[in-house]
């Protein structure tokens, strides 16, 4: 069953990573596997989509799975027509030198580490987190056992804890997993925490290789796995990790934009936020805070920008918004809007906002160590301007300000909703590493100061 | 200067050895937190799938909303918010497709109380009603009128 449930998941990946390819047709060893681990997320969230629509069109789960298949066999036929012409080259290829062959080999280490524990938490907890069972894998019991009434998964009579107004991407590649398979299994949702778990640390990996050098790529994802909690929430499948896949594949997509200036790349960041939005409802705020910084920090040229941006994110925005108006209950959040404004005003729960976001920043990784880290090897900022430092730095912020401003007009008791940031500051932590790599110094600059 | 410079090259060695270590340290330490974890979801769900079972066999249809009363529905009675919640959601879980609404105006209700607070919550109730006992304090209610 858990060969089964990793195959269905297949032809959404391929899909993506084949997607990926045509949009961008840029070729070379670093990109590939860029595409492959982009195409993780990008094929799954794009599944959902189609799934969603097919749903909406003909009102029922079985044939979905045809349809996935023909969407491969397209996208496959359509690569080897296009590429045919060319020969494949892989570009210069640098062995890695003896340091980048032990930093690699540690990662290396660091990853089969990160499957044990992967498969030992999956094991222990078959139905992941209690948000996990709760909210995306009870709304895949809907669609799947639902029939023509697959919409009541997102019913205003569920009780609000159920938390049916979320976006439905986790729930929605569950229950096609499930359909394809013919039974409900607890390893669909757990190979699908894998497949957004290890597709995040192979992105800031691929992410950080594209820029900056095989060592540096390496250290990033020693990082991510050292760093507590990830992997287990990943293996628990809450959606925070498949959002922090988009948040970063966003951040990282915009940073390659500022360096190579290639519109398909704006194509890819606009899909990548639409379909952070189409996650969770922290990544609708993900979303506007993503157009914010691109109309921001690209303003000078914002014309040329923000049509291609546009183009990547409209189609996974359009179903959010058709999502949110037409089928998703009312968000818990705004109950009396008027008293939840002046919450703004109370000082104390400002000081109690502030304390939490302290502790919990400090309990994501060991920041004493990465500053001394920072400061004796230094900052490398060389190549290109400022901007894709300056997007990346923007997105964290701004979004870091978003959960502070939703924590601080919650209508629910303050210290009962701080339970979750911890799994919100999840959602970044991959950017921010991927930001914290992308400046400092690499480890190749030890013995010859480049 | 001469001698910091020849140093540097040590120290940052030193450093980068010891982010290593520091993360491979914090990987290990969650290993050996998960090997900890106890299964105790799985016969968990199982034994609130069964319990449900007959109530799902009892219902007239597959789909659509039926209410739910709990302990929060009884003025003055004391219980633990957080057990009565998580009855809910596993409720909710294991009913799914159909959803289970607080609202309890609806024509199926399904009751989980003790014996002697469904009395006093029935006792309550206008209208007339059809009532199946179950095991573990779980009871069908159906609003004939």
């Amino acid at each position: 069953m858990t060969i089964r449930s990793l195959f269905v998941l297949l032809p959404s990946i391929i899909s993506g990573g084949l997607l990926v390819h045509l949009i961008w047709p840029v070729k070379g060893v670093k990109t590939i596997l860029f595409k492959v681990c982009l195409g993780i997320g990008i094929g799954l969230g794009l599944n959902s989509l189609l799934y969603f629509l097919y749903l909406l069109i003909f009102n029922r789960q079985t044939g979905f799975w045809g349809l996935q298949i023909l969407v491969l066999i397209s996208l496959v036929s359509i690569t080897i027509f296009r590429e045919r012409p060319y020969h494949f080259s892989p570009g210069v290829f640098n062995p890695p030198d003896r340091l980048q062959m032990i930093i690699l080999a540690s990662a290396g280490i660091m990853a089969i580490l990160a499957l044990a524990i992967s498969i030992t938490v999956s094991l222990r907890k078959p139905q992941g987190a209690w948000d996990s069972w709760m909210i995306y894998n009870r709304a895949a019991r809907f669609i799947y056992r639902g029939g023509d009434h697959w919409v009541d998964a997102f019913s205003p009579e569920m009780y609000w804890f159920f938390h049916a107004d979320y976006p439905p991407l986790v729930a929605l590649n569950v229950a096609s997993g499930w359909d394809a398979i013919g039974q409900e299994t607890v390893r669909v949702p757990m190979a699908l925490g894998g497949a957004f778990l290890f597709g995040s640390a192979g992105l800031l990996f691929a992410g950080v290789n594209a820029y900056r050098t095989l060592g540096q790529a390496s250290l990033a994802m020693i990082v991510l796995f050292g760093t507590s909690a990830y992997i287990e929430m990943g293996s628990k499948q809450v959606a925070d990790i498949p959002l922090s896949f988009f948040i970063l594949a966003t951040g990282v997509l915009l940073f390659l934009y500022s360096i190579h200036s290639q519109r398909e790349l704006l194509v890819l960041a606009g899909l990548a936020a639409g379909l952070a939005a189409w996650t969770k409802n922290e990544g609708i705020q993900f979303f506007f805070v993503s157009l914010v910084v691109v109309i921001f920090v690209y303003r000078n040229s914002l014309k040329f920008i923000l049509p291609w941006y546009v183009l990547g994110f409209a189609f996974p925005i359009a179903l959010v918004i058709y999502f949110k108006i037409m089928i998703a209950p009312p968000s818990d959040l705004i109950v009396d809007f008027a008293s939840q404004i002046n919450q703004v005003f109370d000082p104390n729960r400002h000081i109690e906002l502030l304390q939490e976001f302290v502790s919990n920043l400090k309990a994501l990784g060991n920041w004493a160590l990465l500053a001394v880290y920072l400061l004796i090897f230094g900052v490398a900022m060389n190549k290109g301007s400022v901007s894709p430092f300056l997007a990346c730095l923007s997105i964290i912020v701004l979004q870091l300000a978003g959960y502070y401003s939703i924590f601080l007009i919650s209508p629910h008791p303050l210290s009962w909703h701080l339970s979750a940031l911890y799994r919100l500051l999840l959602q970044v932590s991959p950017l921010i590493i991927f930001l914290y790599f992308s400046v400092v110094r690499s480890p190749e600059t030890i013995f010859h100061n480049k | 200067m001469q001698s910091m410079k020849r140093i540097t090259p040590y120290l940052k060695l030193g450093l980068l050895v010891l982010l290593v270590v520091t993360c491979f340290r914090s990987s290990v330490e969650q290993l050996s937190e998960a090997r900890q974890l106890a299964d105790t979801d799985g016969a968990f769900f199982v034994q609130w799938e069964k319990r449900f079972d007959p109530i799902k066999d009892s219902l007239p249809f597959k789909y659509g909303v039926i209410g739910y009363v709990a302990d929060w529905d009884l003025p003055g009675v004391v219980y633990d918010p957080a057990d009565t919640e998580a009855e809910h959601v596993l409720t909710q879980y294991t009913m799914a497709p159909i959803v289970v609404s607080r609202d309890t105006s609806h024509e199926w209700i399904i009751v989980n109380l003790n014996t002697a607070d469904f009395d006093t919550w029935f006792a309550m109730q206008k209208g007339e009603y059809a009532v199946i006992k179950y095991k573990y304090n779980l009871y069908l209610v159906h609003r004939i009128k």
